[in-house]
């Protein structure tokens, strides 16, 4: 007579057994749900963060996206500001991009971009001092990521 | 001539499980296709006929993980020279999240995605290939089943130090110091922590070996310099010089963060291994011969390997006195073939289904190489 004990044992192992393949087809809809019910996002250290303007240009259009933040917890002080510039036609030899991050309408620094040379600099116009952290070099464009400290919030949001 | 019927039998519901994985649901069209199909389907059901029929493992399972390691890592290579032109990635790739995501970035994402709700890895949510949802929607499964036989059974680099470790007959470095058993929790928490606090995933970034074999950072800095410079040396290290020396596993033994932390689903799979302290001679055939320095007198004292066990099944089969065997939890003397072929069954459908894909079409890489002079 087998004990009761050894009769779970065999059902576990068959329902594991059983799971596997079950779970193996059903991924793609299963992994879907997962990412919908949990509410999974990439990280915005990753993507960049969010758009936050389009800025349509002679024969390039300009993608400035919002200021990220991100930390384990709340908001950090240092943070980054991705701006990208896709050619439609082709982008000129020097960019320059007036940055205001707090929607004051006083852009705080401006970046210069040579796209011949890829090289990139900032002229901090309200005394942030902004860095130029990357240079992502892109199919139709380049990105680049502009590093800054902040300093204080107030009950608008930032000021730098 | 029955043991022949019988094992073919049993391994009938495995191979056409196998065939739907492998085919992934579709006939393969066109001659190397057919080809490459038709010789994973034969290869990984042979392989397991073998483990039936003959009642040894560890010889045809490592077969099998060596061979779907090297063929995992052509397809890889392969598929990112598809989409990209070289194995290391673009800016593009990484601002627009379509690097694949690999179970060893599971260890650094869960505290992120705890406290933020977002996965520190520029990787797609849904779609392409290796993407974060389906990849961890696996690894789940393989926690509540399979357990840490995920390393002996279904890590696609695992196979690597496994080959190495298999060149000489006998190992030149015999004593490993037991405290290194408690080196990849080390490593667990320090990328654990370090991830959490920098947002990125730090073992992927600065430490993994695989890179050499998978993909990388365009060396374009000094840092990327030193970070290349790290992983080439980690490779060589740990993947290829130490398994040849000590004939042990040792990235996945003494390394992998990954390795460490799915130690702890053997806890919760139904399958283990038991050591029959009453058949056990003591003669240590097991201890020297464990691939991932799981057993120890400790350890047969106890009955069982330590949670770092593999599966691998080497215990078993090299014990002379039949004392270690695959077990079901709570199954009671006795029932010790029933044991293997369920356990074997449970490891073998979730390789078949996560690596059965990159074998055929590392296999069609390389024949289409040879008949067109290229791999893609």
């Amino acid at each position: 007579m087998i004990k009761i004990k050894t009769l779970t044992g065999f059902l576990w192992a068959l329902l594991v057994i059983l799971a596997i393949p079950a779970v193996f087809m059903s991924n793609n809809k299963l992994a879907e749900k997962l990412v919908h019910a949990s509410g999974m996002k990439i990280s915005s250290v990753f993507t960049g963060g969010e758009i936050n303007e389009t800025i349509e240009n002679k024969g390039y259009k300009t993608i400035i996206n919002k200021p990220v933040f991100a930390c384990l917890a709340g908001e950090t002080k240092k943070g980054f500001i991705q701006v990208e510039w896709r050619a439609k036609d082709k982008l000129p030899s020097a960019i320059e991009e007036k940055i205001d991050i707090n929607g004051d309408k006083i852009p705080e620094f401006t970046i210069i971009f040579d796209t011949a040379s890829k090289k990139a600099t900032i002229i901090n116009d309200t005394g942030t001092a902004a860095y130029i952290i990357k240079i992502y070099t892109l199919k139709t464009g380049f990105a680049v990521r502009a590093g800054f400290k902040k300093l204080t919030l107030n009950s608008g949001g930032f000021e730098l | 001539m029955k043991k022949l019927l019988t094992s073919a039998l049993i391994i009938v519901p495995a191979f056409v499980l196998s065939l739907l994985f492998i085919s992934k649901g579709k006939m393969p069209q066109g001659g190397l296709s057919l080809i490459s199909f038709s010789a994973a389907v034969i290869f990984f059901n042979s392989m397991f006929f073998m483990m039936i029929y003959t009642k040894k493992t560890d010889r045809y399972r490592s077969a099998l993980f060596i061979t779907t390691a090297f063929f995992f890592v052509i397809s890889f290579i392969g598929h990112m020279i598809e989409e990209r032109g070289s194995m290391s990635f673009t800016d593009d790739a990484l601002l627009n999240c379509q690097i694949p995501f690999c179970h060893i970035v599971t260890t650094m994402v869960l505290i992120p995605f705890a406290f933020t709700k977002t996965i520190i890895f520029p990787g797609s949510l849904t779609q392409g290939y290796a993407a974060v949802g389906a990849m961890i929607i696996i690894w789940l499964l393989s926690v509540f089943t399979i357990g840490r036989a995920w390393c002996g059974w279904a890590c696609f680099f695992g196979g690597l130090d496994e080959g190495f470790s298999k060149i000489l007959n006998k190992p030149v470095i015999k004593h490993i110091s037991p405290s290194f058993k408690y080196l990849p929790v080390a490593v667990l928490l320090l990328v654990v922590i370090s991830s959490a606090y920098l947002l990125q995933p730090t073992y992927c970034s600065w430490i993994c070996p695989f890179k050499a074999v998978t993909e990388y950072e365009p060396i374009t800095s000094t840092a990327s310099i030193i970070k290349t410079i790290i992983f080439l040396s980690l490779f060589i290290i740990l993947v290829i010089i130490l398994p040849i020396l000590t004939k042990k596993r040792t990235q996945c033994a003494f390394f992998c963060p990954f390795g460490a932390m799915q130690s702890a689903s053997n806890y919760i799979s139904p399958f283990e291994i038991k050591i029959d302290v009453n058949k056990c001679c003591g003669c240590g055939l097991c201890i020297t011969n464990c691939p991932a320095a799981s057993i120890s007198k400790e350890n047969l004292k106890a009955g069982a390997p330590a949670l770092t066990c593999l599966r691998c099944g080497k215990c078993v089969d090299i014990c002379p006195k039949g004392a270690a065997a695959f077990h079901i939890k709570g199954v009671e003397a006795g029932y010790d073939e029933l044991c293997r072929v369920l356990s074997l069954y449970a490891y073998f459908i979730f390789m078949a289904a996560f690596l059965g894909g990159s074998f055929t079409d590392g296999l069609h890489k390389i024949l289409n190489f040879f008949a067109t002079g290229s791999f893609i």
